[in-house]
């Protein structure tokens, strides 16, 4: 390793960085720059608990995640970066300032063994690989979940849907799907409920975490767009976590709120802009309403994110580029223009 | 002479890059430096949007 003492180096996200986000297409060092800075963080939230964790159980569990990481320090820094030591970090932290006196040790255990969990499912299609985990368990399952029935998780029902969403992202969602398979995706199953929409859900303590119910086998394309929407959270509360795009000193919430869907709203509208012209025929008509939709709701989102000075540089620069990436989608007509609309698209169209 | 291009925007310096480091040497970190990357981050009055983003749950489609 390095060496400490000595200033570290911050985890930096340059304009480059913050453009290609505002676009929704993250180049790999920017996903680099954010799994970085997850570590970072986790690697500080750990040590920050184990200074406050005093009994002679928990020092011999840390000493034994120290020494598995000498062993083997690829293996750990994997495990140290994982949203579940994100999840069981960010929850230990909120128990002990709640009160409680005594940190779970389970998931320390873990990564002194070396233990990972779930299981991971290899899709392939039009050239892409994407590789998630499915993990059912604890502590991803509590911390993303636990306003849901859990799912088992059973591969076997999930592996068929989700291949045929990946389909799907890899044959007309290309940037779409390689900023999913650049993330370190953990597909937490929670069960879908009996009324209602399906839930998602993402958490910046987890970085890379997705609860989702089981897919659709039929309705490949709800699954896609679940994904797509997720990563954008993913995304921005990663970038959130090394450069702050809102302001600290201004009343965080409308502007926070605005940016994130607004947003999230521009991928599902560029998501919808594709599915109106080279989605299943009789399906078009319906992307076409959801993309009309969708790209009018991101535009008034980002345009309240930006309309007041509560975001910072940063946060201005991602919301100004998303908007400008959406601005001449507002001129389309929103409806399948005909003759055009047969073929395929390999490419996301901007 | 041209002025150099600045790749760099607003970042925020309190987050250091701790991922080439050991937990030993970690160990070793002044508390003011370990707490000063995260108090931005665990601030639970949400100083910042991530709190809220923390919590963020939504449904799939809208």
């Amino acid at each position: 390793m390095n060496g400490l003492p000595g200033p570290a180096r911050p985890v930096t996200l340059v304009r480059n960085d913050l453009l290609a986000l505002g676009r929704g297409v993250p180049a790999r060092r920017t996903l680099r720059v954010l799994r970085t800075g997850a570590l970072s963080r986790q690697l500080a939230m750990l040590e920050l608990l184990r200074r406050g964790a005093a009994d002679p159980e928990a020092a011999a569990a840390w000493r034994a995640v120290a020494d598995a990481q000498e062993r083997e320090p690829v293996r750990l820094a994997q495990l140290l970066a994982s949203a579940r030591t994100g999840a069981w970090a960010a929850d230990t932290i909120a128990a002990l300032r709640a009160g409680g006196d005594r940190v779970d040790l389970s998931h320390l255990h873990d990564l002194g063994r070396g233990r990972e969990h779930g299981t991971v499912l290899r899709l392939a299609a039009a050239g892409l690989r994407w590789e998630p985990a499915l993990d059912p368990g604890e502590p991803l399952r509590r911390h993303l979940g636990a306003h849901h029935r859990p799912d088992d998780g059973e591969p076997s029902r999930w592996e068929r849907p989700l291949a045929a969403a990946w389909r799907l992202l890899a044959a007309r969602h290309r940037d779409a799907a390689r900023t999913l398979a650049g993330l370190p995706i953990v597909l937490v199953p929670v069960a879908a409920p009996a009324h209602g929409p399906e839930p998602t859900a993402t958490s910046s303590w987890a970085f890379g975490a997705v609860a989702l119910s089981p897919p659709d086998p039929d309705r490949p394309a709800a699954a896609a767009l679940a994904l797509v929407r997720a990563v954008q959270h993913v995304l921005l509360g990663a970038a959130e976590d090394v450069t702050a795009l809102v302001s600290p000193g201004a009343p965080p919430a409308p502007a926070a709120d605005a940016l994130r869907h607004g947003y999230a709203d521009a991928a599902v509208a560029g998501f919808w802009r594709i599915e109106r012209l080279y989605g299943p025929p009789d399906q078009r008509a319906a992307a076409a309403d959801a993309f009309a939709r969708h790209r009018a709701s991101a535009a008034a989102a980002l345009s309240a994110a930006l309309s007041g000075d509560a975001l910072t540089p940063a946060g201005r620069l991602v919301a100004e580029t998303a908007r400008a990436r959406i601005a001449p989608w507002l001129a389309e007509a929103p409806g399948p223009p005909g003759p055009r609309a047969s073929g395929r698209c390999d490419a996301q169209a901007r | 002479m041209a002025a150099a291009r600045t790749e760099t925007t607003s970042v925020h310096p309190d987050l250091p890059d701790l991922s080439r480091h050991s937990l030993r040497e970690l160990a070793e970190l002044p508390d003011e430096t370990l707490l000063g990357s995260l108090v931005r981050l665990l601030d639970p009055d949400g100083g910042t949007a991530n709190r809220r983003w923390a919590a963020d749950r939504e449904p799939a489609c809208r």
